[in-house]
C-alpha cells in the first residue's frame, strides 16, 4: 500500500525574514521516491518534518492520499508514516527488537504479532534476527543501527517512509551496499518514499523524482533526467555541475 | 516501560518499609520529659524521668537535649513535652521578658502566676540552689590584675575576648544588661557551646567567659568567679515547670516532683555537675545516687554496671540497644524527608524541563532554601510545627529538593534532542516520550540527585535532635553538652556508617535501575 503526497503553497515561517521554506508546491505520486537535495540549510529536512507534522506550516495544505491531514489527529498521522533519521535515532535503552516493534507495541499489538514481524522485518533488513534481537544500539555497527532504523519505520507496513539523511554518517563502501539494498526494498515494498540527502549521486541513483531546494525555495523538481537535460535555470545547472564534476562528496554534512 | 514502573514501585515499597509511621504524641499514662542542652539540665532531666517512673509509675519519654530554653518552652505550649526544668531567672527575664529583680521570692511568685496565668502551666516548688550567671576568668589572671568583681573588670575588658554561649549575648539577663548595668565593653564577643567555654577559658583562647555558679568545672579548672557587686543577675533556681493538664490527669507525678522542692544545694549541684562532666559518670547514674541518697528512688542494683566507660566500642555495645533505636529514627525521618522530597521533587523536576523558561527562577528559589544554615532552618520549623519529628522532617525535605529537582530537570533536559525528535516522528504521545524515553534516560542522572539528598540528610538529621526530634545527634549533643568524646561518637560514628551505607546502597540501586544498555552475554 502507498499513498500520494500533495504540498500546495506550504510555507513554514519562524518570523519576519526568517522564511525557511516558502510556498512550497509538490505532488508525489504513490509509490515513488522522492530525493531531496540542496545544500546544508536550504530546508530539506524542515520539509520533510512538515509532512509528518514535526513542524506545523504556518500556511499552505498539505494532503495524504488526497485527505487534508493538517486538522486531523497527529498522532494516528505519525503513526501512518515511518521515519528514519541519521544513526537510525534508536532509543540506546532498548534492544534492537524493542526498538524495531515499539510502533506496534504503540498500536497495541498482539506481542506474538510483534515478534514475529519483528523477525520479518530484520530479516528483510538482512540482520539474522536470532543475533540481533536482543542486543543493544551500542552493540552495532553504524551500518547494522541505520538498518534497524529502517526496519523500525517499517514495522506497522506504514504506506509512506521518510528518511533524513539515513546513510549520511557511514563510510563509502557500506554506503552504497545499503543503497543497493534501499533499491531492492523500494522494488518489493512499492512505499512512497521521500528521501533528504545532500550527496547528488545518492539522489540521482535512488530518486525517481528529484527535488531541488535552495533557500527555502524550490528550484526544480523533476526525473533525474529532466534535471539534467532541462535544467531550470544556472542555478541548477551550476549546481549539478559543482557537485558531480568537481567534488562528488564535497558538501559538509549538514545534520 | 512497565518494567521501569514496576521498579519504581519496588523502591517506593522498599523505603515504605524502612520507614515505618512516626510516633505520636504523648499518651495516656506516658510523659514527655524535655531539658536543655547542658549537663545540669541533663542530670535535672534524668531526675524528672526517675520520679516519674518510680514515684508515678509512669511511662517515660526523654526528649533532650534540646536546643535551648526558647526550644523548651515552645514545645511545652505546644504540649509535644509535659515537663522541663527551667530557672526563676531565667523565665523571668529571657521568656516572660519582665524586668529583673534580684529577690528570690518576688522573681519565683511572678514567673509562677506567668505560666499558670497565660500558658497553661503548673510550676511546682523550687529546689534550692541557685544557678546563678557569672563572669569568670582563671585564677591566675584574676589574681594578675586584681580583679575581684565585674566592677574591678571594666577597665580590663576592653583587652578582652569573651567566650560564652549564645543564649547569653542574646537574653536581657546575659551581656546586653550586663552593658547596661556596669558599662562594660569587650574587645570581641565569641559565641560557643555551654560545653566548651571553660575548655576554651583554661587553655587561654578566650579571656573571660560566662559562667554557672553550680558548675563543677570552675573549680576543676582552678577559675575566679566574679562578684556580681550591683546585684545585676537575677536569681536562678531550678524549677520544674509541668503542663497543667498533666498535673491534673497525674497527681502522683506533682507529689513525687514536690518532694524535690528546697532540696538540692549549690555545692550537691556542683558535685553532681562535676561527676558528669569530669568524673565519667552518665547523668542517669548520678541523678539517680542522689535521689536515693534522699530516699526518693531506689538505689541502683549493687553490682550491676558502673560504667566508667572504659573504652568506646565496649561503651557502644553497652548502649546497643539505646543505639540502634536511635538509628533506626535516623533512618526514619531521613527516610521519610528524602520520600516526600522525591514525590514532590519528581514532577516538578519534570516540570520545570517542560516549561525551562521557568526555570532559573524556581531552581533559584530552592537554591536559597538551601543556602539557609540547617540550623536556622531547624529553628524556624518550631514557632511554625513545634518540636519533634514533623517539624525535622519537613525541614529536611525542604533540604533534599533542590539536588532531586535539579536533577531531574537537567537529566530530562540531557536526553539527545533526536532522539525526542525521533519518538515523536514514531507517533509518540508526549506522555509516552516522557515515560518510555525521557524518564528511563534521566534515571540515573534524577537517582544521584536522590542519592545526594540521602547522604547530606543523613548528615544534616543529627541536628534534628536539638528539636526534639531524637536519632543520632542526641547523644552527639549530649557529648558535646557534657564534654565527653565517647558519648559523641556514639553517635557520630553510627550516622558517618549509615551515610555511607546509604551512599552504597544506592549507588547499587541506581546502577539496578538504570536502564540497560547492553545485553547479557
Ligand atoms: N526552530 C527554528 N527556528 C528558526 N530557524 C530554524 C529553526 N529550525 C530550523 N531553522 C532554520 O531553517 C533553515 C532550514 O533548516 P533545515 O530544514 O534543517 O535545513 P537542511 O536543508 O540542512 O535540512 C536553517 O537555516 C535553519 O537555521
Ligand atoms: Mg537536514
Amino acid at each position: 500500500m502507498s499513498l500520494e503526497i500533495e504540498l500546495s503553497k506550504v510555507t513554514k515561517s519562524y518570523g519576519p525574514g526568517k522564511t525557511v521554506v516558502r510556498e512550497l508546491s509538490l505532488v508525489l505520486p504513490a509509490g515513488k521516491t522522492l530525493c531531496i537535495i540542496g545544500t546544508s540549510g536550504c530546508g530539506k529536512t524542515t520539509t520533510l518534518k512538515l509532512i509528518n507534522r514535526l513542524i506545523e506550516p504556518t500556511s499552505g495544505e498539505l494532503r495524504i492520499g488526497g485527505r487534508d491531514v493538517l486538522s486531523g489527529d497527529v498522532i494516528a498521522l505519525r503513526r501512518s508514516i515511518g521515519y528514519v533519521i541519521q544513526e537510525g535515532g534508536l532509543f540506546p535503552h532498548m534492544s534492537v527488537a524493542q526498538n524495531v516493534g515499539l510502533v506496534a507495541r504503540l498500536l497495541a499489538w498482539e506481542p506474538e504479532r510483534v515478534a514475529r514481524r519483528v523477525d520479518e522485518l530484520l530479516e528483510l533488513v538482512n540482520l539474522d534476527p536470532g543475533e540481533y534481537r536482543h542486543r543493544y544500539p551500542e552493540e552495532l555497527s553504524g551500518g547494522q543501527r541505520q538498518r534497524v532504523g529502517v526496519a523500525r519505520a517499517l514495522m506497522a507496513d506504514p504506506p509512506i517512509v521518510l528518511m533524513d539523511e539515513p546513510f549520511g554518517a557511514l563510510d563509502p563502501i557500506t554506503r552504497i551496499g545499503l543503497q543497493n539494498e534501499f533499491l531492492r526494498l523500494k522494488r518489493e515494498l512499492g512505499k512512497t518514499i521521500v528521501f533528504v540527502t545532500h550527496d547528488l549521486p545518492e539522489a540521482f541513483k535512488l530518486g525517481d523524482l528529484i527535488l531541488l531546494m535552495h533557500a527555502g525555495e524550490l528550484m526544480q523538481l523533476g526525473t533525474p533526467h529532466e534535471l539534467l537535460r532541462k535544467p531550470a535555470s544556472s542555478f541548477v545547472t551550476d549546481f549539478l555541475q559543482a557537485h558531480t564534476i568537481h567534488d562528488p562528496q564535497g558538501d559538509a554534512p549538514d545534520a | 516501560m512497565r518494567e521501569t514502573l514496576q521498579r519504581l514501585v519496588w523502591v517506593g515499597l522498599l523505603v515504605a518499609a524502612l520507614t515505618p509511621a512516626v510516633s505520636a504524641g504523648p499518651a495516656a499514662g506516658r510523659i514527655v520529659i524535655g531539658a536543655k542542652n547542658f549537663t545540669e539540665q541533663i542530670i535535672l532531666g534524668e531526675m524528672l524521668a526517675i520520679l516519674a517512673e518510680e514515684g508515678a509509675g509512669l511511662e517515660v519519654v526523654k526528649k533532650f537535649p534540646l536546643g535551648g530554653s526558647h526550644i523548651c518552652f515552645e514545645a511545652i505550649k505546644k504540649g509535644e513535652i509535659d515537663v522541663y526544668p527551667e530557672y526563676t531567672g531565667t523565665a523571668l527575664a529571657a521568656i516572660l521578658k519582665l524586668p529583673i529583680v534580684p529577690d528570690r521570692v518576688a522573681v519565683y511568685k511572678s514567673v509562677k502566676e506567668a505560666f499558670e496565668g497565660q500558658y497553661g502551666l503548673t510550676v511546682l516548688k523550687p529546689l534550692d540552689f541557685n544557678n546563678t550567671y557569672t563572669l569568670t576568668l582563671t585564677a591566675a589572671r584574676a589574681k594578675a590584675l586584681s580583679v575581684k568583681s565585674i566592677t574591678d573588670l571594666v577597665p580590663h575588658a576592653r583587652e578582652m575576648l569573651l567566650g560564652c554561649t549564645h543564649e547569653f549575648v542574646e537574653r536581657p539577663d546575659g551581656l546586653p544588661g550586663l552593658q547596661k548595668t556596669y558599662g562594660i565593653e569587650f574587645r570581641e564577643v565569641k559565641a560557643l557551646d555551654p560545653g566548651l567555654t571553660y575548655k576554651a577559658l583554661a587553655e587561654g583562647k578566650i579571656d573571660v567567659c560566662d559562667g554557672y555558679m553550680t558548675d563543677g568545672r570552675i573549680k576543676a579548672y582552678n577559675l575566679q568567679v566574679l562578684d556580681d557587686d550591683r546585684r545585676f543577675f537575677p536569681p536562678y533556681q531550678a524549677l520544674p515547670v509541668v503542663r497543667t493538664e498533666i498535673v491534673r490527669k497525674h497527681p502522683k507525678f506533682r507529689e513525687a516532683v514536690e518532694r524535690l522542692g528546697g532540696l538540692v544545694t549549690d555545692e550537691e549541684m556542683r558535685e553532681m555537675n562535676y561527676a558528669v562532666d569530669d568524673g565519667g559518670k552518665t547523668a542517669e547514674e548520678v541523678a539517680r545516687a542522689y535521689l536515693a541518697s534522699k530516699g526518693l528512688a531506689r538505689h541502683p542494683i549493687a553490682g550491676a554496671k558502673v560504667s566508667s566507660h572504659s573504652g568506646f566500642l565496649a561503651y557502644m555495645w553497652d548502649r546497643r540497644a539505646y543505639l540502634a533505636g536511635l538509628t533506626a529514627v535516623h533512618l526514619q525521618i531521613t527516610g521519610i524527608a528524602v520520600l516526600l522530597a522525591s514525590l514532590v521533587g519528581l514532577p516538578f523536576g519534570i516540570l520545570l524541563s517542560r516549561k525551562p523558561q521557568m526555570a532559573p527562577a524556581s531552581l533559584m528559589i530552592i537554591n536559597v532554601v538551601q543556602t539557609i544554615p540547617s540550623l536556622a532552618l531547624l529553628g524556624f520549623m518550631v514557632p511554625l510545627l513545634g518540636i519533634g519529628a514533623v517539624p525535622a522532617i519537613f525541614a529536611l525535605f525542604l533540604y533534599a529538593l533542590l539536588p532531586i529537582v535539579r536533577n531531574t530537570f537537567t537529566g530530562i533536559r540531557g536526553v539527545d534532542v533526536a532522539l525526542l525528535e525521533a519518538a515523536r516522528g514514531l507517533g509518540m504521545t508526549d506522555r509516552q516520550v516522557l515515560f518510555m524515553v525521557e524518564l528511563p534516560l534521566a534515571l540515573p542522572v534524577i537517582m544521584a540527585g536522590v542519592r545526594t539528598s540521602t547522604v547530606i540528610n543523613i548528615g544534616t538529621a543529627t541536628l534534628a535532635a536539638l528539636i526534639g526530634a531524637g536519632g543520632l545527634g542526641e547523644p552527639i549533643f549530649r557529648g558535646i553538652a557534657m564534654v565527653d568524646p565517647n558519648v559523641i561518637l556514639s553517635g557520630a560514628v553510627p550516622a558517618a556508617l549509615l551515610a555511607v551505607a546509604a551512599d552504597l546502597l544506592l549507588a547499587r540501586l541506581e546502577m539496578a535501575l538504570a536502564p540497560r544498555r547492553r545485553s547479557k552475554r
